[in-house]
């Protein structure tokens, strides 16, 4: 505990210095302004510049935004958090920073914990109010399609799956001592997951499966679902763990 | 303090240990000379608990180094090129420390402004490490080391990267450290600091150790049977053919009023060679035995 406390506290003051947290709080929140304003304004675009389409067809609502929003959150942000992160293991081995923590007696579980529990709360939060501005935004623009609970319960989903992510980028930074190939495989992973999780038949058991449920913005919450939920918690769990189990392999020498 | 037992180490195929021995007694001061890629900063690694090693033993303090549970607060390690966070100041890299080992905020206070102070970085204090020499950092590498009141410190190449006064307050430190019973393995290339600092020396070659002794002990060894003598006035050469004749003398260069003249034993020779010298009549201004430096002997020995 001692150490995860002192690494939660050093990576809540590199995340402020390093602006992390306002790269990571911009890719979410922008999206969550900018697709209800899009949307809106998509019309007058498409009027404009494309006479021969018939935009009656079209749905311009809440929930239309709110589905743009999503899907911005799994292929742009998802994005951004990963390379905005990608270097939380693989920068330290590689800048040789845990040198000195780890010969002061701080453990790896600590290290691993200290970070994952920071950043995992910022995003949960991040994700929360990401969704509850989209909504309350997208509701300003075209009046309200359907209650908040659903729209929260999206914020819990995503908050849930970018924990998968930050795991999979934890994962892999403590395999590669470079951050742009933990961030690479983190990207592949992700995006490779989600593109065949739609081809195959065991598709809840895919962590990334969760999104779909969090872009129906509906009450219920889907028995394929809870498996994929469970799913997800389990491989937070696992490759946090083998990050660690790594990090202990790993000669952190300064020689 | 440390006993190293026939260590092995290699890294991909290249064996950089290849059977060290090392025992430090409890407050001594002992000086680890050697190469580059010696080995010196892998020993140093293997001690601080950071890297494993194929064979042989390491004990500290009674515990195997190896061991990887979690470590108690007995040594205190200082790398020979400190790595911190650049965004964090010097205090709050203390206060990191501070909380690794569990301490409250008043006694990581406390504790800071006394080390900090020690260090000489009191100013400094509040700047963030990112912009610190890598004196400064060497300093606050230091003070980490000292942060828990280890009994050993382990010091590698601790003044490489100071400045003449630097050098001397990190030297008197350790003269501290000796006093309060500290024990310090040290690693240094600057053998003057050995010379001042530490009670005994090993000299690690090709993955050994080569010569270890206490470090009046490995001079008097090493000391070379060579006179330096300088006279009132220039004597005549016949002086040199005198001495040459002698069958103890081995060699005698004279350059005007001085002469060093080598023999081939100190201990039974000087006497026989200032009798001859007296009696040949020359008036001597000077005589000095020359003494090896630390240097001199560690060229000597990884020759």
């Amino acid at each position: 505990m001692k150490s995860l406390n002192a690494f939660f506290r050093k990576e809540l003051i590199e995340g402020i210095r390093t602006h992390k947290f306002i790269i990571i709080i911009t890719a979410i929140m922008f999206f969550a302004v900018a697709d209800p304003a899009m949307l809106k304004l998509l019309p007058d675009i498409l009027k404009s510049q494309m006479e021969m389409i018939d935009i009656s067809k079209m749905k311009f609502d809440q929930f239309t935004a709110m589905a743009n929003y999503t899907k911005d959150l799994f292929q742009i942000s998802t994005f951004v958090i990963i390379l905005a992160l990608s270097g939380l293991i693989a920068g330290e081995k590689s800048n040789k920073t845990l040198t000195i923590p780890v010969s002061m007696g701080c453990n790896v579980y600590g290290i691993i914990g200290g970070k994952f529990f920071l950043y995992g709360i910022f995003l949960i939060i991040a994700s929360m109010v990401g969704m509850l501005t989209a909504y309350y935004y997208s509701g300003i623009i075209f009046g309200n399609s359907f209650d908040i609970i659903p729209a929260l319960k999206a914020g819990a989903l995503f908050g849930l799956y970018f924990l998968f992510v930050l795991s999979i980028v934890n994962f892999y930074s403590s395999f590669f001592n470079k951050a742009f190939m933990a961030g690479i495989m983190s990207l592949i992973t992700i995006y490779l997951m989600r593109a065949v999780e739609g081809l195959v038949n065991f598709k809840r058991f895919f962590p990334t499966y969760i999104l779909g449920d969090a872009s129906a913005f509906d009450l219920s919450l889907k028995s394929d679902t809870i498996i994929s939920i469970a799913v997800a918690l389990l491989a937070i769990v696992a490759l946090n763990l083998l990050a660690a189990l790594k990090l202990k392999r790993t000669e952190l020498s300064n020689g | 303090m440390i006993k190293i037992e026939n260590l092995h180490k290699s890294y991909k195929g290249h064996k950089v240990l290849k059977g060290l021995n090392i025992e430090v007694q409890t407050g001594e001061v002992y000086g680890f000379i050697g190469h580059n890629g010696v080995g010196k900063s892998t020993t140093m690694n293997i001690l601080a608990g950071l890297i494993e090693f194929q064979e042989g033993k390491c004990i500290i303090n009674g515990r195997d180094s190896s061991y990887k549970g979690p470590k108690n607060k007995d040594v205190g390690y200082l790398p020979e090129d400190p790595k911190f966070y650049p965004y964090m100041s010097g205090w709050e890299y203390l206060e990191f420390i501070g909380r690794i080992g569990g301490e409250s905020g008043n006694i990581i206070k406390q504790k800071a402004i006394r080390l900090l102070e020690r260090v000489k970085l009191e100013k400094s204090a509040k700047r963030p490490i990112g912009g610190y020499s890598r004196g400064m950092k060497q300093r606050l590498g230091l003070a980490v080391a000292m942060y828990h009141d280890p009994i050993l410190y382990l010091l590698d190449e601790p003044s490489s990267a100071l400045d003449p006064e630097g050098r001397l307050d990190m030297l008197n430190i350790i003269e501290d450290l000796k006093g309060q019973g500290k024990t310090v393995f040290l690693s240094t290339h600057i053998l003057n600091d050995i010379e001042r600092v530490c009670d005994r020396v090993g000299i690690i070659h090709d993955g050994k150790i080569v010569v270890e002794d206490r470090l009046d002990s490995l001079i008097g060894k090493f000391v070379q049977p060579v006179y330096d003598i300088e006279f009132m006035k220039t004597p005549g050469k016949d002086i040199t053919e005198r001495l040459l004749n002698l069958d103890y003398v081995e060699n005698v260069y004279l350059q005007d009023n001085k002469a060093s003249i080598t023999i081939k034993s100190v201990e039974t020779d000087s006497q026989k060679l200032l009798r001859e010298i007296v009696e040949s009549g020359v008036y001597i201004a000077s005589i000095n035995l020359r003494r090896n430096s630390l240097e001199e002997i560690f060229l000597k020995v990884v020759k």
